[in-house]
């Protein structure tokens, strides 16, 4: 069927946002960037997401000094 | 991925007893025959039960439990059902036990509210708990994309809701297919890092007034990240209007294009009314010709004689025509004064003509009256005979049918042809489309006004945010580890903020032209029309046909409906973040042979598992074997014990 190739079907969610990353934040943290998405796969929010996100942005801050 | 390992089933519908089956562990097809009522559409319920607990029926209406449970075993003395689904997914094994049984105050259940219906999911042997077996299985099969895995003819036909920005399935089913493409991951992150931005704010400006020295800018900044507040408010709203608004606009759009094309099909169809008209009269006026030329149509069969008559008569003119010229001259040689011969030029002497009035004959037969007056009886009859050979021609009256029927096949051409556009014009196409136009032009102007509302609001921020930074700015100089803290933390939660932001419209564009792309080839695969170059898909992933000549096609038939459906599904699966097994319900109704053929032939690439339900004169077994091949994994057969009863047999 389709034979696109393989490489641009692995074009995630993942690779997108790295690409943009890359492109046009090559600022913010790669984890960083990574945690939130974890926190928010499948589009399924935990209810302590936000908390979870605060605290993962107050700790890499507190990393940069 | 997902795959199915099997499916067990306790009482469920047709399915008497404890009954199951097994799914081979390769990549393949499956096939269930079963004729009509024999339970093909019970079973594709079983998975939406086993998961959802949920049953539907024709036009998408829930089925009452009460009337789920096998008929036989009710009689026999049967008060609940169970399904149970085994499963792997993302490396574990899981089991799904659903059943179906009376409430405990029902002690004659009479309805669906008198059943409950409970289940429990084991991992790897082990039994979740209620909250982690919910998230679990929203994990393995969210509900709100369960159309692209469990479908029929009926959930097929939805997606032209898609082409609709009127509808409210469209919306629906937009935030499906987003959902299976892996958006809401981007989406919800940057929903997340808003809040977290708004927090980080306050938390700076909360930081500020806690500090003598900073305290003024503190109260200043406080004061601002409440008017951002607001005006964030009104953007949001302002934003999410013009949402509802440009998606509106979109349909309209899509809804004129096609109500466009409707146009020039009206004006092709008054086009060709007005030329059949006159080709009727065209045909009546050669139907009149041909009735006058078939009047002496009998004397063709003298037409030999008549030939010879007319060929006996043009010797005698002129043999007629030379004796009245000769007469002529004689007498005017004879008669004359200085005459003179009129091939030698000599003049002619009185003894010559005296011997020349001698050879002329007198008064009677031969005499040239007599001659002139038989040349004119000979040309008479000849122009008669010409007349009637004329009319006796059967060439020529075959010209005249010829051209009869030539006639006759345009005007049942144009008729064939004004018909079939007939066929696409609904409505009163005219009004509709003014109406359109209307609506669209106050969409339109709806949209300017919001723009203008989202500008200004824009400005405010930017010019709330210019303020915020410039205090930040004094504050930097003057704050200590607290307040460097906070701003460390905002700026980041910012700078997150807007990667999601920019990310999720790069990857929201991106799915679409994936989807549009692997949509129009599977399209093309599927499709018997070799006239269709593809589709095009617009912002709510809604695909229309479009023709080699760049036109859209603005209506199509139920057939050509599924094959678009089952293309996007196919599109959908191979962009899908979530991988798993398709089970299809008659996909074939409302097709012909070709399509069949093709859909069979293309249906293992839409998954690794593929579970089709099928009566055989839908998808002959032979059709089945030969097209699958290697890839069809095993065949069973839905077979009749009574009318209340079905048994799943392996073949």
């Amino acid at each position: 069927m389709p034979d696109e190739p393989q490489a641009s079907r692995d074009a995630t969610v993942a690779d997108t946002i790295e690409r943009v990353r890359l492109e046009q934040f090559p600022d913010v943290d790669r984890d960083l960037m990574l945690e939130i998405l974890r926190l928010h796969a499948g589009g399924i929010v935990a209810d302590n997401a936000s908390r979870l996100v605060d605290e993962a942005i107050a700790k890499r801050a507190a990393e940069m000094i | 991925m997902l795959r199915i390992k099997s499916l067990h089933l306790k009482d469920f519908g047709a399915f008497k007893g404890e009954q199951a089956f097994d799914l081979p562990d390769g990549e393949g097809v499956t096939v269930f025959y079963g004729e009509n009522m024999r339970g093909k559409t019970t079973l594709l319920n079983a998975f939406r039960f086993a998961l959802f607990g949920k049953i539907i029926g024709r036009g998408r209406r829930p089925v009452s439990f009460h009337d789920m449970i096998n008929w036989e075993a009710r009689s026999e003395g049967a008060r609940s059902f169970e399904v149970q689904l085994n499963l792997t997914y993302a490396g574990a094994d899981y089991r799904l036990i659903r059943t179906c049984r009376p409430k405990g105050s029902a002690s004659t259940p009479i309805g669906h509210n008198d059943y409950v219906a409970d289940y429990y999911l084991e991992r790897g042997g082990h039994i979740l708990s209620p909250q982690q077996a919910a998230v679990e299985i929203e994990q393995i099969l969210p509900e709100q994309i369960a159309r692209f895995f469990l479908f029929d003819g009926e959930l097929l036909q939805e997606y032209e809701d898609l082409l609709h920005g009127d509808t409210d399935m469209g919306p629906k089913i937009s935030q499906a297919i987003e959902r299976i493409l892996g958006l809401p991951t981007l989406t919800k992150s940057r929903e997340s890092l808003k809040a977290a931005l708004d927090k980080a704010e306050e938390r700076v400006a909360v930081a500020a007034q806690g500090d003598q020295k900073t305290r003024e800018f503190g109260n200043q900044l406080q004061s601002l990240v409440e008017e951002r507040e607001v005006l964030t408010g009104d953007l949001f709203r302002h934003e999410k209007d013009l949402e509802i608004l440009r998606g509106r606009k979109v349909a309209i759009e899509d809804d004129m294009r096609r109500r466009e094309r409707m146009a020039s099909l009206l004006d092709k169809r008054d086009r060709l009314a007005g030329e059949v008209t006159t080709l009727e009269g065209v045909v009546q006026q050669k139907k009149d010709d041909i009735t006058k030329a078939m009047s002496p149509a009998w004397s063709a069969i003298l037409r030999p004689q008549l030939t010879a008559a007319v060929a006996a008569h043009r010797t005698r003119e002129a043999d007629l025509q030379s004796a009245v010229t000769r007469a002529q001259v004689l007498h005017s040689l004879a008669e004359g004064h200085d005459a003179s011969c009129p091939t030698c030029l000599q003049s002619v002497s009185s003894d010559a003509q005296a011997k020349i009035r001698a050879l002329l004959p007198d008064v009677g037969v031969g005499s040239p009256d007599a001659d002139q007056r038989e040349l004119g009886s000979v040309r008479r009859r000849l122009d008669a005979l010409e007349n009637q050979l004329a009319l006796a021609n059967p060439d020529a009256l075959r010209v005249l049918w010829s051209d009869l029927e030539a006639r006759r096949r345009e005007v049942y051409s144009k008729t064939a042809e004004i018909e079939e556009i007939g066929k696409q014009l609904t409505g009163d196409a005219e009004d509709e489309l003014k109406g359109l136009r209307r609506e669209y032009d106050s969409v339109v102007r709806q949209i300017a006004a919001l723009e203008d509302g989202v500008k200004a609001t824009t400005e405010k921020l930017a010019t709330n945010a210019n303020y915020r930074d410039t205090i930040q700015k004094r504050l930097d100089k003057l704050a200590g580890g607290q307040m460097e803290s906070e701003r460390r933390r905002r700026d980041l939660a910012s700078r997150l903020h807007d990667l999601f932001k920019d990310s999720v419209d790069v990857y929201r564009d991106q799915l679409r032209h994936r989807v549009e792309a692997d949509a129009s080839r599977y399209f093309k695969q599927l499709t018997t029309e070799q006239d269709y170059e593809g589709l095009r898909i617009n912002d709510s992933y809604g695909l229309t046909i479009m023709h080699r000549d760049g036109s859209d096609i603005p209506i199509r038939s139920a057939g050509a409906e599924h094959v678009v459906a089952l293309s996007l599904v196919a599109a959908l699966q191979n962009n899908a973040q979530l991988r798993g097994p398709i089970v299809i319900d008659s996909p074939f109704g409302r097709l012909d042979g070709g399509h069949r053929s093709k859909i069979v032939e293309v249906l293992p690439d839409m998954a690794d598992q593929i579970i089709l339900l099928v009566y055989e004169e839908e998808l002959p077994p032979a059709r089945a074997r030969e097209a699958l091949k290697g890839r069809l994994r095993a065949e069973w057969a839905l077979e009749r014990q009574s009318a209340r009863h079905t048994e799943l047999v392996k073949r």
